[in-house]
């Protein structure tokens, strides 16, 4: 490959392999606050905590090597198991509900409209502050005891107790909380949506097809990468949720571990309860279970996701 | 050629900058104080002349928070040249902060310690011995108990001393009780009594506004009263090797004594518990009674706005009631601390001022030093009063050690939180709380 190289260009003279080098090294040089950041804060911690797994470290003590029994004890731990449901059924329902109310808002948005600007404003102002501490606050407050939504429900029968004590509940609530944050999805549509060509929707008309022929014969179809991509993000995004699961149960993961989110329990265990080598070998589960997660996403989208400027 | 010789290179470096990575964040086999040689001479005299500053951290509510701004006014009122920056948090939340802080070598220079967690930070290294000045007459603990002094020493090293002492109690409402009409029990009273009281309470069927009024919650949901309750079976919790010397039969049998009230739903339901969390119903004026310790009556008056709280000795086993007395929260220095005399000056005038002493009364345990507990003198009928006057009751009738918190401590008593509560929405049953209790403290303890 090298010979190859050298064969199709003129022999560099030594002072202009000099000026290369010289070139080179002053990219590296504006490129290294980010790879002093990478190394330092990402990749170097991510190697300390792959090492860390299969050890006892306690944050206190020089770590003693324990091979795969952190690993092996995952299986037998019934907090791990339940982190993994209620973490599963997260990512299950809230993803595909957020991305459906996400592409509903986007499609009316897209309309013609006079206020469509501040719609788009106003429909987009909860993803900036739903990841906020405030909003877990103010969310929790919502559907406590005789909060607004007790009494909502007391309208239709309930009894004015909340949503927060219940373990039944909590779920779906943190589910809605993630659901109402649809706005970086929704703009991300609605780029995808003016993408796609009006003529094809003219000519659709023109052979008489109706709102949902066109929605599932153009728009789903050409719309199908921004599907993915939003999938693909929303579905890795909700793997790490914590800080409204922390805030609501009162950095407990209850009532009954019904909010014991996977990273919740991992922090518990990292730096509550002296076991950073167990919560190191959690973490590099959960690193595992999204890049299959992934790997299957993308695997799967050959089959559904049309890309128009393909020549297949 | 090229391409690959650099292609190596780039690999080597991303290599070497791994292993460095590694060495400077990975290895923390000193992040704290380590083995310094101990301090002398000048080193044990806090500086009084330049700018200093301490960083000062405790867990509590605001009642305590308002009392800590009251006492670090004072301090920085004798010593000008200080600078004290505080903060706190609630218990469950002041400690991932501490440890995370721990393992970084990154502690406050003074803080608010509990015995539950000594042992990990005493393994660590990471707490000051105070000894050298404490000889050096920069701590005075001359006139504590011998034996309340050692609760602080752990492995030869004093990292930590208390602030008083506590003792398990119970506090009820008269106001709830005349509403209710039932009487709270009375004399050398067993747990079946009390659970009786429960049920003719949840009977009596009276609101607190628009809740229903319960006795209190499930007794069974804290683990220093399981503690209680095996001390007064005449079991030692833990072997002097650290170990449990109690099983799974015990805990059963402990949660099996509340069941019949549990199971007739005459506890305040957790499903209330977790809406008013951190309150209680007790503390949120909707329940009669809660068990807790001694020296919580300030801020449970702080907390309902009542000054007619009652405190009244704790359930009898067979033997007795067998109270056993402990450091209710201790002091200690971070062993990273820059500004060692200064910290325990800090620490002292935390301990041992008897100004500080009357603006806490009580509210950190009855006072260590005789010094401050005499500079008290509560008026009578104060909660000062009543926590003094209760602690002397408690010690007139056979009291027992209090036992020691082994290694992971913090843990499991959080874990017996987690699943009582579970418990109390009915999702695990008493045999899987046991079962999967122990297998926690396995892990906790080795």
């Amino acid at each position: 490959m090298a010979t190859q190289l050298a064969s199709k260009r003129p022999p560099l003279t030594p002072g202009r392999k000099r000026l290369r080098r010289r070139s080179a090294f002053a990219g590296y040089l504006f490129l290294s606050p980010w790879l002093i950041g990478f190394f330092c804060l990402t990749a170097g911690p991510m190697v300390a905590s792959l090492i860390l797994s299969f050890t006892d470290y306690d944050l206190f003590n020089r770590p003693e090597f324990l091979g795969f029994d952190n690993y092996t004890r995952l299986f037998k731990d019934p907090s791990f198991i339940q982190a993994c449901k209620v973490t599963g059924l997260y990512v299950i329902i809230g993803t595909p509900l957020k991305l459906l109310v996400s592409l509903a808002v986007a499609m009316l948005l897209n309309n013609e409209h006079r206020m469509r600007g501040f719609y788009r404003s106003a429909y987009y102002l909860p993803s900036l502050i739903g990841g906020s501490v405030s909003v877990a606050i103010v969310w929790k407050a919502m559907f406590i005891d005789h909060g607004v939504i007790a009494q909502i429900g007391q309208m239709f029968g309930g009894d004015g107790t909340g949503w927060v004590g219940n373990p039944k509940l909590t779920l779906p609530m943190l589910i809605l909380l993630t659901v109402w944050q649809f706005g970086a999805p929704m703009v991300i549509f609605l780029a995808g949506l003016k993408q796609i060509p009006q003529e094809l929707y003219e000519a659709a008309m023109v052979d008489g097809a109706g709102a949902f022929r066109k929605f599932f014969s153009i728009t789903m179809p050409m719309l199908s990468p921004v599907l993915f991509f939003n999938l693909a993000l929303e579905t890795i995004h909700a793997f790490q949720i914590f800080n409204s699961a922390f805030i609501i149960s009162n950095g407990t993961g209850g009532p009954a571990r019904s909010t014991l989110f996977y990273t919740l329990y991992l922090y518990f265990k990292g730096f509550r309860d002296f076991e950073m080598g167990y919560a190191s070998a959690l973490a590099w589960v959960l690193v595992i279970v999204i890049g299959i997660v992934t790997a299957i996403l993308f695997k799967t989208s050959n089959a559904w996701v049309y890309y128009s400027g393909d020549a297949k | 050629m090229r391409i690959k010789r650099r292609r190596l290179v780039a690999g080597a470096a991303i290599a070497a900058c791994c292993a460095m990575t590694l060495v400077a964040c990975g290895d923390p086999k000193d992040n704290g104080g380590g083995d310094k040689p101990a301090p002398t001479g000048d080193a044990l005299v806090p500086n009084t002349t330049d700018p200093i500053t301490l960083r000062f951290t405790w867990w509590g509510n605001d009642d305590r928070a308002d009392r800590y701004a009251q006492a670090i006014d004072l301090f920085t009122a004798k010593y000008p040249n200080f600078t004290i920056e505080t903060s706190s948090a609630a218990f469950a939340d002041y400690w991932p902060a501490r440890n995370t802080e721990a393992a970084g070598g990154g502690l406050p220079d003074v803080m608010q310690f509990d015995s539950a967690y000594l042992r990990e930070y005493a393994g660590g290294n990471r707490l000051l011995d105070m000894k050298p000045y404490m000889d050096a007459g920069v701590i005075k603990t001359g006139d504590y108990e011998p034996n309340l002094v050692a609760a602080g020493n752990l492995g030869g090293k004093q990292i930590a001393i208390p602030t008083g002492t506590n003792t398990l109690a119970f506090f009820y409402q008269p106001d709830l009780t005349a509403e209710t009409g039932v009487a709270f029990p009375t004399g050398n009273w067993t747990l079946e009594d009390y659970n009786a009281f429960c049920t003719q309470v949840k009977a009596a069927n009276k609101t607190a506004g628009d809740q229903p009024i319960y006795c209190g919650k499930d007794y069974t949901d804290t683990f220093w009263f399981f503690l209680q309750y095996l001390v007064q079976k005449g079991v030692a919790p833990f072997t002097d090797a650290g170990e449990l010397n109690f099983g799974e039969d015990e805990i059963k049998e402990f949660l099996a004594i509340a069941a019949p009230a549990r199971e007739a739903g005459a506890f305040t339901p957790a499903s209330r518990l977790e809406a008013l969390s951190p309150l209680t119903g007790f503390s949120n004026n909707e329940a009669i009674s809660e068990a807790s310790w001694d020296n919580f009556i300030a801020s449970f008056s702080g907390d309902t706005g009542k000054e007619n709280l009652e405190i009244v000795p704790i359930w009898s086993g067979d033997n007795g009631r067998q109270n056993f007395m402990r450091p209710a929260m201790l002091i200690s220095i971070g062993a990273n601390t820059e500004h060692p005399a200064e910290a325990a000056l800090l620490a002292d005038f935390m301990l041992n001022d008897p100004e500080v002493g009357k603006i806490f009364g009580t509210s950190r345990g009855v006072p260590s030093g005789s010094t401050v507990r005499e500079a008290l003198s509560p008026e009578a009928g104060s909660f000062d009063d009543k926590v003094m006057a209760y602690e002397e009751l408690v010690q007139e009738s056979p009291t027992a050690a209090a036992p020691i918190p082994v290694k992971g401590f913090g843990t499991i008593e959080e874990k017996w939180r987690t699943l009582a509560q579970e418990l109390g929405f009915g999702t695990i049953n008493a045999d899987q709380f046991a079962s999967e209790w122990m297998a926690e403290a396995a892990n906790a303890i080795k």
